[in-house]
């Protein structure tokens, strides 16, 4: 009988203790899967969002922290930005969450310039896009199309407009496939901020270097007070919501860390406890006090290796569960990696590690007399 | 050159210091929620949906109101938006300097007639109503200091305020927020000295231009156990208000070319 098998069956001897030991790290770290998984998924759809656009720098205001930052005039800035060299294109973008008739949840509406290179990573499934930059229709992304309950050649009211829905379009960003889009100047007509726009998009050209893009940042910095220019990248976290969300997650790694190694460390002192005459036969029986501590050390990281795997299935399905709720739909993506789970793993490893050294210490300390004189 | 940026910092320093310790005197606190209301132009849309005694919900009303005010003037435009009962339904109010408030309502096509700005009349249905933007009860002789509040977990305090002359309302108590001269609840009280509404901000958020903070969530309880919950979903901080925004009102008030 080896250690591993030895180790199992100690656990099996106390099915219920071992269950609720198991429980309890499951849902640890199930808390923590759920958590950063939405946390960095929220933070990817958007980048992705703005990098399917093949946007490399956004022009914002300063401190803007909303998740939609505070709009602003946009045609001075815009005329400015398109004088710097190699850029080759400046769009305008409006953004809003709006409901769609009484009942349903928010959802993203975008407003981008017409004609503007914006529209061009779009595939269109159905319809046509906007015929002109005044036309009062919309186009709905796949996924706000099914939302919603709408296809083409219906109306939808927004903010006491009513407006046709002209295209479905497929976008790589689950962000958009969620969205509600029209031309910029519709939008602004519709949410009453003529000429107004959120952030300003910047393509630069083909030959245009990391140099050249550090060079408008820092024109931009100089030049155009009030205002600056970053990558989508820094504008998401930056955003107020995607570090709350992190620092939610960071708490929680850390709470579920301590309450699994404790949860472990009162499971194995109580097991050690129990066996305290048998372990002082395995000694008195030749066995080394590191084949004892190893013999501890595996039942605990057992119980947290069980633990982690359970936690990280549940996990996965919370957060789908989350993406897939009606308020949610189509703005988080909840993002899953293997060297992610490969780390939840290794935390719960060291949970286990952790909290069954000390049990596992006291138990290789004890002298083979005194264990067996143990009532 | 560093002894002057010190005087400087030093000089920064001392009128925000000024400027905390100012709003510890009721005089102070006064004039400083008079000031946050100045603005230039802003917008916000909110959704407001009543809930009567019993829990029901009815369908939400999204509303606009654009507004302008400074120490002279204050001017509001409030648009029903939907649904459709309520859509293009304008009432647009002026008062300056402190004098009556002339208010009027009109309709899609822009006709409409002069309206009495009541302090109990509720629009669109719901317990929303315009008189409360003016917050003409600052303006008021009367205003005493009744000890500290709390609303939601924050702390503020409570003031009293009490018109010179027999008026509808006989007072107003508003619980005020020091750090943000925001009034984190208003209680208007009638002639007859009962509870008509109770106005409490439930939730803030963060102002897009500034680091100050704004209502993002609001309630108003009504006499009968009544509410009203208004949940703000958009809006513009710096509304660019164009002659044709208050044009309305101007030619209303003979003031249109």
């Amino acid at each position: 009988m080896n250690l591993l098998t030895l180790a199992l069956g100690n656990l099996r001897r106390r099915p219920a203790r071992s269950a609720l030991t198991v429980s309890a790290i499951a849902l640890g770290i199930a808390a923590v899967v759920a958590l950063t998984t939405i946390a960095w998924g929220f933070e990817v759809s958007w980048q992705k969002a703005n990098d399917a656009r093949g946007t490399d720098l956004i022009v914002t205001r300063t401190g803007s922290e909303n998740a939609m930052p505070s709009p602003f005039v946009g045609a001075a800035v815009l005329n400015q930005l398109a004088h710097y060299p190699h850029v080759q294109d400046v769009a305008g973008l409006l953004s809003e969450m709006l409901t769609i008739g009484d009942h349903s949840p928010p959802i993203f509406v975008f407003g981008w310039a017409y004609g503007s290179y914006l529209w061009d990573h779009l595939k269109l499934l159905q319809g046509r896009w906007p015929a002109d930059r005044n036309e009062p229709v919309v186009v709905l992304g796949v996924l706000a199309a099914e939302m919603l309950h709408k296809g083409i050649g219906e109306r939808i009211e927004l903010e006491g407009q009513t407006l046709e829905i002209v295209g479905i379009f497929q976008s790589s960003a689950l962000v958009e496939n969620g969205a509600v889009l029209m031309t910029l100047d519709r939008a602004q007509s519709i949410t009453d901020k003529p000429n107004k726009v959120n952030v300003l998009n910047v393509k630069m050209d083909k030959q245009a270097s990391e140099a050249d893009v550090s060079y408008v940042k820092e024109q931009v910095r100089k030049t155009l007070t009030g205002y600056v220019a970053i990558t989508s990248g820094e504008l998401v976290s930056r955003n107020a919501v995607v570090r709350i969300a992190k620092a939610m997650s960071q708490v929680t790694i850390l709470i579920a860390s301590l309450v699994g190694a404790l949860v472990v460390f009162n499971t194995m002192l109580m097991s050690i406890n129990e066996r305290t005459r048998e372990i002082g036969v395995l000694q008195a029986l030749g066995w080394p006090r590191s084949r004892v501590m190893t013999m501890i050390i595996c039942e605990s990281t057992l119980l947290a290796l069980v633990g982690g795997l359970i936690g990280i299935a549940v996990g996965v399905l919370i957060a789908t569960g989350l993406e897939h709720t009606e308020l949610m739909r189509g703005k988080i993506d909840a993002i899953y990696s293997a060297p992610f789970f490969a780390a939840v793993l290794g935390l719960s490893v060291l949970l286990g590690i952790g909290g069954g050294l000390f049990p596992a210490r006291m138990a290789a300390r004890l002298s083979p007399a005194q264990a067996l004189r143990h009532e | 050159m560093v002894t002057q940026l010190l005087a400087i910092a030093l000089a920064m320093w001392s009128l925000q210091s000024l400027a905390a310790d100012s709003r510890d005197s009721l005089p102070g606190l006064l004039e400083a929620i008079k000031q946050a209301r100045h603005s230039d132009g802003f917008e916000v849309r909110f959704a407001i949906t009543a809930v009567d005694a019993q829990k029901l919900r009815t369908v939400p009303v999204k509303i606009a109101v654009i507004g302008q005010a400074n120490a002279d003037r204050q001017r509001f435009l409030v648009r029903g938006i939907s649904p459709d009962a309520v859509r293009n339904q304008h009432f647009v109010a002026e008062n300056s300097a402190a004098g009556p408030i002339d208010a009027f309502e009109y309709g899609p096509d822009s006709e409409g007639h002069r309206i009495s700005l009541d302090p109990f009349a509720r629009l669109f249905n719901t317990d929303f109503v315009m008189w409360d933007l003016f917050a003409v009860w600052w303006d008021w002789p009367h205003q005493i200091a009744d000890g500290n509040g709390e609303v939601n977990g924050r702390s503020c305090l409570r003031v009293k305020s009490r018109p010179a002359v027999p008026m509808p309302v006989k007072e107003v108590v508003s619980c005020i927020d020091r750090e943000t001269a925001l009034a984190l609840s208003t209680q208007v009280y009638d002639a007859q000295h009962r509870l008509r509404r109770t106005i409490r901000v439930e939730k803030l958020m963060r102002k897009g231009s500034s680091e100050g903070l704004m209502a993002k969530k609001l309630s108003i309880l009504g006499e009968h156990g009544a509410t009203s919950e208004i949940d703000v979903y958009g809006g513009d901080e710096q509304y660019r208000i164009s002659p044709e925004t208050f044009g309305v009102l101007d030619r209303f008030l003979g003031k249109a070319n």
